[in-house]
């Protein structure tokens, strides 16, 4: 088989790559949150729950939560394992970043100087208002270089979905490594999980330069 | 009357901060408060402006009445609605700014008045406008907190605050921060408001500031109120050893 169809066979698979990385950030991120408000609230059981909760998934391999949540249904209900493998990778992918995501938000947030609430109560903003207005756009702006190392991270995780046959990039390449016994394949996704990281760099190092206009 | 604290309590666990205070303040009234650190200043207009709960006593502003004591001594706020109608009437500047430091000067100035009070953009962009010129501060307004001097981050503090029209503005400590070179220029707009007849409560370590724009002086030590009045008695004829000892030392 020739370097250009193994490229070809694999660039076939980039797309589905595409879709967990984008379906995984479009989820994760709002539902990251979401896992940070509850993580933070004031209501010691809610708070407890969620902190085990996100030390489960930050502690256990997230190939494993991808096996799980994949083949989970079929061993428990005996459901069959649905054909579209996608809806399972994506929803292990997106809550297993939005643990990861929430504990940026947190720290974030926690980072915020006090005055900045008194600051905003004194002046008559409502709770809603001083945290949509006041505190999340710098908490935005804090956690950006964070926020860009998980999504470098998640580029590459990507690759994981092999362990369930989802056919993406990496899937495809493996499977073509096995059948040709040639390591040409990994070099080749090597170079396509690069490139993609580049481009996420660039894009990234625009919008923090874009959140530069204050110190 | 614009302010009425009556036998205000605070404590922190068992350091009792504020012991029985009670003061008011009239209209177009300006009250310093001085006294050695610790005493309790801070927490006082804390208390005043609801960043803390007291424990026990009656706050009233305009003659309204905010917080209020029940039979068993304990403090009882106002509802929710009612309170945020109570934050309209004051406005408290900080010793640190506190601005909004990703918002333009003139949006910090703008953005409660129609966040908050939902009033027309466009007035408020006038008044914002005066209120910078006023502050000297003209033709800064596209500039972020972070590009100011700290004298000009807080005429910025203070020209927030006065946007909202409050009936009576809290200072506490507002040249503290900056660097002895630049509290003359945000002392001359606090002069300048005094003029105008604008009610404030002052706390501060300017001592000649304070004699020179006070209606009333209170000396605080302690959590109590030890001596206030007209600033020529306080300051060059003071009753208690306390207030002079406290005089004396800051002389040095
Ligand atoms: N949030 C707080 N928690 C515990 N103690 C506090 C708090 N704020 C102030 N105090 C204590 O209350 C006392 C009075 O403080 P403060 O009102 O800041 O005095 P001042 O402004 O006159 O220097 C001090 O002993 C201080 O340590
Ligand atoms: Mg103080």
């Amino acid at each position: 088989m020739s370097l250009w169809t193994m490229i070809g066979l694999m660039a076939g698979g980039f797309g589905k790559t595409c879709a967990i990385f984008f379906l995984t950030l479009l989820f994760s991120l709002p539902l990251g949150m979401v896992v940070a408000l509850l993580r933070m609230s004031k209501v010691k059981v809610v708070s407890g729950i969620v902190r085990v909760i996100i030390s489960i998934l930050r502690g256990t391999p997230l190939l494993l939560q991808i096996l799980a949540v994949t083949y989970g249904p079929h061993y428990l209900f005996g459901a069959d394992v649905s054909k579209n493998k996608l809806i399972p990778v994506v929803i292990a992918f997106a809550i297993n970043y939005a643990a990861y995501f929430a504990e940026i938000y947190r720290g974030g947030i926690e980072s915020m100087a006090i005055g900045q609430y008194e600051a905003a109560d004194v002046l008559g903003y409502s709770k809603f208002q001083t945290f949509m207005h006041i505190i999340l756009p710098q908490v935005i702006k804090r956690i950006m270089p964070s926020i860009t190392n998980e999504i470098v991270t998640l580029v590459k995780d990507t690759s994981l979905a092999f362990a369930v046959s989802y056919q993406e990039m990496f899937t495809i390449g493996k499977q073509i490594a096995n059948s040709q016994t040639s390591f040409v394949p990994f070099l080749v996704a090597g170079v396509f999980y690069y490139v993609f990281n580049a481009i996420v760099d660039f894009v990234m190092a625009r919008v923090e330069k874009k959140l530069n206009y204050y110190n | 009357m614009i302010l009425e604290m009556s036998n205000i309590k605070k404590s922190f666990g068992d350091n009792e901060v504020l012991k029985d205070i009670s003061m008011h303040v009239d209209k177009g009234e300006v009250v310093s408060i001085i006294g050695p650190s610790g005493s309790g200043k801070s927490t006082l207009l804390r208390c005043a402006t609801f960043l803390e709960t007291i424990d026990s006593g009656n706050i009233s502003y305009m003659g309204k009445s905010a917080v209020t004591t029940d039979d068993s001594g304990k403090a009882v706020y106002s509802h929710h609605k009612d309170l945020a109608e109570f934050k309209s009437y004051f406005g408290l500047v900080f010793q640190q700014f506190h601005l909004f430091p990703h918002f333009s000067v003139l949006k910090n100035i703008m953005d409660a008045p129609i966040k908050v009070q939902k009033r027309p953009k466009d007035e408020v962009y006038k008044e914002a406008l005066e209120l910078l010129d006023k502050m000297g501060l003209t033709g800064r307004g596209d500039a972020y907190p972070c590009q100011l001097s700290g004298g000009q981050q807080q005429r910025v503090a203070i020209a927030r605050a006065l946007a909202l029209k409050p009936e009576i503005l809290f200072f506490d400590e507002p040249t503290s921060a900056l660097d002895p070179e630049l509290t003359g220029e945000v002392l001359k707009v606090i002069k300048q408001l005094a003029e105008e007849k604008m009610t404030m409560v002052v706390v501060t370590h300017e001592m000649p500031f304070a004699r020179a724009v006070s209606n009333r002086v209170i000396f605080m030590d302690g959590g109590v109120i030890v001596e206030q009045g007209d600033p020529e008695e306080v300051f060059g004829n003071p009753t208690q050893e306390r207030t002079k000892l406290f005089l004396k030392n800051y002389q040095k």
